[in-house]
């Protein structure tokens, strides 16, 4: 195994990581709004660092970029998705 | 030594056994759609595992994505709550007989089927040179067995047309909030050029038509729920005709090839993959609309159920 | 991408004050005589990025542009369906300073929430504050609401107008709005309203 190697599966791992938190803050946190605290940053930083360590296994630059238009892509829909379910989910309470 | 996935393999039969169970135990029907979802997300997930990346993308886009969003939309028109009674017992026994008798009969078959028929592959690769094209799933679809396709496309339209004639609640979207028109502008334009990307991929690659065109209509459903577009204030006569034109151009093909190479849906020599991705480019805008429409429903004004 | 939604436009239906919210009428694209000049750069813009776009999707495959044109014709359509906003400045320097910024913060915030949820003794205590905002509706005020969602902590669940419903996961956690609508002006290059402490 290369630096290389090790360093992309490293980075991927600690992506999981995050994932699983994600998941965990799904499961433990009280309401809607705090699960949507663990989904929009956990899950958006999880995946950044999957795209990374993909990235850095692929040593490409034009793969590289793919993984990082998916990842703003999901970062957008993540983000702005995540409001959108506090919103509705406000709105439904009062 | 075993398959390191095989743990993996194990969790995920396992995890679509327990999802296909919850989604058909539940007695609400939005809890049964999202399991839908999460079943179609597994199923394209083994699909991936089997690999089938064409199937996998089909079916994450089409079976869990835009298939979610129809019965969502379904169960958001519907009037009343839909109630589940339990069946009375004898139709639960007929049922339950029905289906031992399905599995037995697909038990069999597997038993009893030669082990050289598990697929077509050996015969698809000698011909792959001459489809045109160099992903075999492509090959299959649209030139060796373009007729099921041909089909697939009928029943797509067919499905159109009658909820056209039946009529359905007009589609009434909820303000959304200032921050949907960014989502909805990085969003849109994204998916146009997504499904451009799946499209032209198809030809040698995993990805094709039905994978670009359920990403073209997500798009076109983020514009609507956005309440940026309104097919039924204009336009309800075009839509229609896009609706039509994959069926319709289809057809056209398969009578030109009648005529150029005297066999339907037989493309002309050399031209194979000029004829493929037209066919294709036509299909993908066409189903996206027709996906578009039946999300939509009623494309016209004032046509209520 | 990342860009496209900082460049551009602001919604002009939005600038309309929204009355009853929950009975708001959907809004209609209200269509405003733009400038030639205006839209034209609006649709070079969109132009340029998406036909970039393609070719980073298919790199030197000089044959794909036989979809890729058409695809990006209708992706250009796509975009000039969507209500346009004004156009922004966005100052180079500032960009590279917000994006560290925001890089920074969102793994920050990441870190924060996985910390509670792996933490079994941590009781969460959440509540709902509301702020106004001083940045102009469109690009600055869309940034703020995303960039409030991915820093630790916040979670913007409502938009009125200036006013802004956000969530905190813990009381103790208010992110600091002048600091981040400082650095959202420096990024579109607007002048500093409040005296930065």
């Amino acid at each position: 195994m290369s630096v290389q190697d090790i360093m992309g599966v490293g980075i991927m791992v600690l992506g999981t990581v995050f994932f699983l938190a994600g998941t965990v803050g799904i499961l433990r946190f009280p309401d809607a709004f705090s699960r949507l605290h663990a989904v929009t940053k956990a899950d958006n930083l999880g995946l950044a660092l999957i795209a990374l360590g993909t990235s850095i296994l692929a040593a490409d630059g034009f793969t590289a970029a793919k993984l990082f238009l998916i990842w703003i892509l999901i970062a957008v829909s993540g983000a702005i998705g995540g409001h959108l379910i506090a919103r509705h989910a406000l709105r439904d309470k009062s | 030594m075993t398959d390191p996935w095989i743990a993996f393999d194990l969790t995920l039969a396992g995890g679509m056994l327990v999802v296909a169970w919850l989604a058909l135990a539940s007695r609400a029907a939005f809890q049964m759609i999202v399991m839908f979802m999460m079943f179609g997300i597994l199923a394209s997930l083994s699909w991936v595992r089997l690999n089938a990346p064409d199937v996998a993308l089909a079916e994450a886009a089409v079976g869990a994505g835009i298939t979610g969003a129809l019965l969502l939309r379904t169960l958001s028109s519907l009037r009343h709550a839909p109630k589940e009674r339990a069946p009375h017992w004898p139709i639960a026994m007929v049922a339950g007989v029905l289906s031992l008798i399905i599995v037995g009969a697909l038990g069999a078959a597997l038993l009893m089927a030669p082990e050289a028929s598990l697929g077509y592959d050996r015969a698809v690769a000698i011909r792959l040179d001459q489809s045109g094209v160099t992903n075999p799933v492509t090959a299959v679809l649209l030139n060796f067995r373009s007729y099921d396709t041909l089909l697939e496309i009928a029943v797509l339209s067919a499905a159109l047309a009658i909820m056209l004639m039946l009529g359905s609640k007009p589609l009434s979207p909820r303000p959304l909030g200032p921050l949907f028109l960014p989502f909805a502008k990085v969003i849109v334009p994204s998916s146009v050029i997504i499904a451009g990307y799946l499209l032209w991929l198809g030809a040698s690659q995993p990805g094709g038509a039905f994978q670009a065109a359920a990403v073209l209509a997500a798009g076109g459903i983020v514009l609507i729920l956005g309440q940026h577009y309104d097919p039924r204030a204009r336009d309800g006569a075009l839509i229609r005709l896009v609706c039509g034109i994959g069926l319709a151009g289809f057809v056209l093909v398969a009578i030109g090839g009648q005529i150029l190479t005297s066999e339907m849906l037989r493309y002309p020599e050399g031209l194979e993959k000029t004829w493929i991705v037209m066919i294709e480019a036509t299909l993908t805008v066409s189903v996206a609309a027709t996906l578009a429409a039946l999300f939509v429903g009623a494309l016209r004004k004032g046509t209520t159920a | 991408m990342a860009q496209k939604d900082k460049t551009e436009f602001s919604d002009i239906a939005q600038s309309a004050p929204a009355p009853d919210l929950l009975n708001e009428k959907p809004a209609l694209p209200i269509v405003v005589a733009q400038p030639r000049r205006t839209q034209l750069r609006r649709i070079v813009f969109a132009v340029i990025v998406l036909a970039a776009m393609w070719w980073m999707l298919n790199p030197g495959d000089l044959f794909s542009w036989i979809i890729g044109g058409p695809t990006v014709a209708l992706a250009v359509a796509a975009v000039l369906v969507l209500p346009a906003s004004a156009p922004q400045h966005v100052s180079l320097s500032g960009l590279v300073r917000f994006a560290f910024y925001f890089l920074t913060q969102t793994v920050l915030g990441a870190i924060d929430v996985a910390l509670r949820a792996f933490n079994p003794w941590h009781i969460l205590q959440p509540v709902f504050v509301t702020r106004e905002t001083s940045l102009p509706d469109g690009p600055p005020r869309w940034i703020l609401c995303n960039a409030l969602t991915l820093l630790p902590g916040s979670l913007t669940a409502d938009i009125k107008g200036a006013s802004l419903t956000i969530h905190l996961i813990d009381p103790d956690l208010e992110p600091d709005l002048p600091e981040l609508e400082n650095r959202i002006r420096d990024l579109f290059s607007l002048t500093t309203l409040d005296p930065s402490p």
